[in-house]
């Protein structure tokens, strides 16, 4: 008997346990929420929830009306109900309150808490056979917990709806909740215990399970209406809109920030790492149907299965309740909110969408790329000293972008104080640099040839061309634009690390020939003339500084002739002209103050100060 | 205890905020968003180096780059006679061995610490980890370089210009050239102090001969 009993109540306990053992299995919750949200309202359905139904039931009700039944069927389902939601109003009005799937979950483990008090007691104050039992505890969990979602879901559309008439969503929830639960109630009046009552659970759960699912789906719409909105900022006055649009804030940075407030910054940000990802899948997947080299299209293939293995660890990190909302509210088959939070996130300036595999995607409609053509342009790019780190198949792809232009002799390419916004390769013919003096006049600077790069810092700044430039002869260049270079980088980490290390290496350079500038100064005020011409060797590559050098071989590496590049180089030649003359000086001073005694070297000096002054 | 949490909890945010700070005020990382640069922070590794202990060697395959929050770092060099010969000592917030990031190249310089030390430390893989995530980051401190380099270009096209000048006689025009010329950077003034300095010397000594 005493074991029979002990039996009953393991079951009691058990049975509905195992329905939170699954909640908790399917990682609802990504964060430590579990514990303070989910059993705390699986406690309060078994204690609290439960003792005021008892008191109720048992000293109010049952004097006022006088009979088991009237209470079972009637008074109970509505005590029972509202005594179950009174936790779980608290948990849905707290500020860190999700969504409305949230609350179906509340509401689930409020009602399995109150079937393990219920099946408890009824274990120790009745005698009941093992099936009884069983079936007694797997209906009324069922019911319990089905009717409880049902109040939690209606509970949460509420506290999440902007509706005017949102007042009505509490009403029913407690009605078709009570309702439920009366009629499963009052099927056991009917019926008798027995194993048929499953039947009914099973229907009661079926039909709350439905309603649930029914007010989730309208709920997660509200929700998307809302973020509709904020995207296209429909309902926003014109007024609002520029405010918004002066303070810079681009409307999909709302979004998450609307995200971030909900479900926490960490989750917030997997969500936007998502989209990027699926936006970026489905990008390259339609870049596999576009001709291109088997290089390019494995490299492309390579990133899907990167992008697929890193979908779905963002898809377990953030956890199932979030999914079922992102699913529900980014995902779902009415496309036009996802194409509107795509085309926001691409626009954005944070953002690590494809843009520039889109755009290329689109200007493929106009004009077909021939596999062979790009990887010609692409081997040729590889050439040039900032593209040297950069993969083939990354250029392969960039070429896409890159246009090939002819310019006539003589014909002005760019000029002095224009924005820097192209780099240029010369393919056939060569470019003449100029500076302008103050009269407007041209200096002619240097000439660049075949293979030569002219603009690489101004592709990564945009700033203003420091020279004019003119076709000498017939030329044909290549041309990179910034537009299209920022957009391919923004989304390729790979790039931005070979640009990085482009730039490093002209820090390296410049520091050495500002270090190398000290170290002539100090050996010309030392008088070792020697030791300061030596520094005509402080660069290698002696083809930058001649001017007019024309060979350029297939396989050579260009040169940059952009002068943030080249100037080091052209330093090393200055300081031994400058020594020697220094040399050639300071003999003559010496020299002449043998010869003549009196006669000041800094007269002269000072002549020459006073004849720049003079024309200047 | 809770009150003892709080107060270690508080102690971080400042930390945290002054790590912000410090950051936001170093070239490479001006005009990064402060989202992206707590993320950034993130991925950084506290390390603390005793009196004495070395950071890393001339010619190591760089790593990592260093933040300093407190204590004092000499960084020096070896002539071939192994004599150790001091290039200069960096407090906090300066940061060092930032470009070995990208391109792991070999150290230029060693660097000890001088004082007990606490620094923040990046190292390439954290940041190649970083990067696909905030690729703006990555292009933000490009522009920051970019900068970088044309500053230190434009210094150098003078110079050129003045060795130019010298070399064709017009000690006058260079001289003048070199009074007008001034920098906020320390390195390029510096350059500007010994070029000036060599002028004097030579005026110096050709007035001695005089």
């Amino acid at each position: 008997m005493m074991a029979q009993m002990l039996l009953n109540a393991a079951i009691s306990i058990g049975a509905p346990l195992a329905f939170i053992f699954f909640i908790y299995t399917a990682n609802i919750y990504s964060d430590g929420k579990f514990v303070s949200t989910v059993l705390t309202s699986l406690l309060w359905g078994a204690t609290g929830a439960f003792a005021i139904a008892f008191v109720v039931n048992i000293y109010v009700a049952l004097p006022l009306v006088s009979s088991v039944e009237v209470v079972r069927g009637i008074t109970a389902p509505i005590t029972e109900e509202i005594g179950k939601a009174l936790f779980m109003v608290y948990l849905i009005w707290q500020p860190r309150f999700r969504n409305i799937v949230e609350g179906a979950i509340y509401g689930f483990a409020a009602g399995i808490g109150f079937a393990i008090a219920e099946n408890l007691y009824f274990t120790f104050t009745n005698a009941a056979s093992f099936t009884d039992i069983l079936t007694r505890v797997l209906s009324t969990t069922l019911m319990h917990a089905a009717a409880s979602a049902l109040v939690g879901t209606f509970l949460g559309r509420y506290r999440r709806s902007e509706a005017r008439y949102r007042a009505i969503y509490p009403l029913l929830g407690f009605l078709s909740a009570i309702l439920l639960h009366a009629a499963y109630n009052n099927s056991v009046t009917l019926l008798g215990e027995g194993a048929h009552l499953l039947a009914v659970a099973v229907a009661v759960g079926a039909l709350g399970a439905f309603l649930t699912w029914r007010q989730i789906q309208r709920g997660l719409q509200d929700e998307k209406k809302r973020i509709d909105a904020m995207l296209t900022m429909r309902g926003v006055t014109e007024k609002d809109r520029r405010a918004l649009q002066q303070m810079g804030t681009d409307a999909i940075d709302r979004v998450f920030e609307d995200l971030s407030e909900r479900f926490g910054k960490r989750i917030a940000d997997q969500m936007r790492r998502l989209m990027v990802v699926q936006a970026n899948i489905g990008i390259l997947k339609s870049n596999l149907n576009t001709p291109a080299s088997e290089r390019l299209l494995t490299a492309w293939r390579r990133e899907i299965d990167a992008l697929s293995a890193e979908m779905s660890d963002l898809q377990r990190r953030i956890g199932t309740l979030a999914m079922v909302f992102f699913r529900g509210v980014f995902l779902d088959e009415r496309q036009a909110l996802y194409e509107d939070i795509s085309r926001s996130l691409a626009e954005s300036e944070h953002t690590e969408v494809h843009q520039f595999d889109a755009l290329m995607l689109a200007a493929e409609r106009a004009r077909t790329f021939e596999p062979a053509e790009l990887e010609r342009l692409a081997r040729m790019l590889q050439r040039a000293p900032i593209f040297q780190d950069v993969s083939l198949a990354d250029l392969e792809n960039l070429s896409r972008s890159v246009r090939e232009i002819g310019f006539e002799d003589g014909q002005l390419i760019f000029d002095q104080g224009d924005s820097g916004d192209t780099l240029y390769m010369i393919e056939t013919g060569a470019i003449a640099l100029y500076r302008l003096d103050v009269s407007g006049t041209e200096r002619l600077l240097r000439v660049c040839q075949v293979g030569d790069v002219v603009g690489e810092l101004a592709l990564i700044d945009g700033s203003p061309r420091s020279a004019r430039a003119r076709a000498k002869g017939s030329l044909l260049v290549l041309e990179v634009q910034r537009t299209h270079f920022n957009m391919f980088l923004k989304s390729r980490p790979q790039v931005v690390i070979a640009m990085l290390r482009f730039l490093a290496e002209r820090v390296r350079e410049t520091t050495t020939a500002l270090e190398a500038s000290m170290h002539w100064a100090r050996q010309v005020a030392a008088g070792n003339f020697t030791e300061a011409r030596a520094l005509s060797m402080l660069t290698a590559d002696e083809r930058a500084i001649a001017p007019d050098e024309v060979v350029t071989t297939e396989a050579e590496p260009a040169v940059s002739v952009d002068t943030a590049v080249q100037l080091p180089v052209a330093l090393g030649g200055a300081f031994g002209r400058a020594a020697a003359a220094l040399e050639r000086r300071a003999k003559a001073s010496a020299e002449s103050s043998k010869a003549e005694g009196r006669t000041s070297i800094w007269a002269r000096f000072d002549k020459d100060a006073d004849e720049t002054s003079d024309s200047t | 205890m809770t009150q003892r949490a709080t107060q270690t909890a508080q102690s971080e945010i400042n930390s945290r905020q002054s790590v912000l700070a410090q950051l936001q005020t170093a070239r490479l990382f001006k005009g990064i968003p402060p989202h992206d640069l707590e993320a950034l922070i993130d991925v950084m590794e506290r390390k603390s180096f005793a009196a004495g202990e070395v950071l890393f060697r001339k010619g190591d395959i760089g790593d990592s780059m260093f933040l300093i929050l407190s204590g004092k770092v000499r960084i020096f060099t070896q002539d071939a006679a192994q004599n150790e010969i001091d290039l200069v000592y960096l407090g906090p917030p300066r940061i060092f061995g930032d470009f070995v990031i990208f391109d792991q190249k070999p150290r230029s310089a060693s660097a000890v610490a001088v004082m007990p030390t606490e620094c923040l430390v990046l190292s390439r893989e954290a940041f190649l980890s970083f990067l696909p995530q905030h690729t703006f980051v990555g292009l933000v401190m490009m522009r920051n370089i970019a900068e970088q380099v044309r500053q230190v270009t434009s210094f150098l096209s003078k110079v050129h210009g003045l060795l130019d000048l010298i070399a064709n006689d017009k000690f006058g025009e260079a001289l003048q050239q070199l009074a007008q010329t001034t920098s906020d950077d320390e390195a390029l003034q510096a350059l500007v102090t010994t070029f000036s300095e060599m002028i004097q010397s030579i005026q110096a000594r050709e007035a001695q001969l005089k």
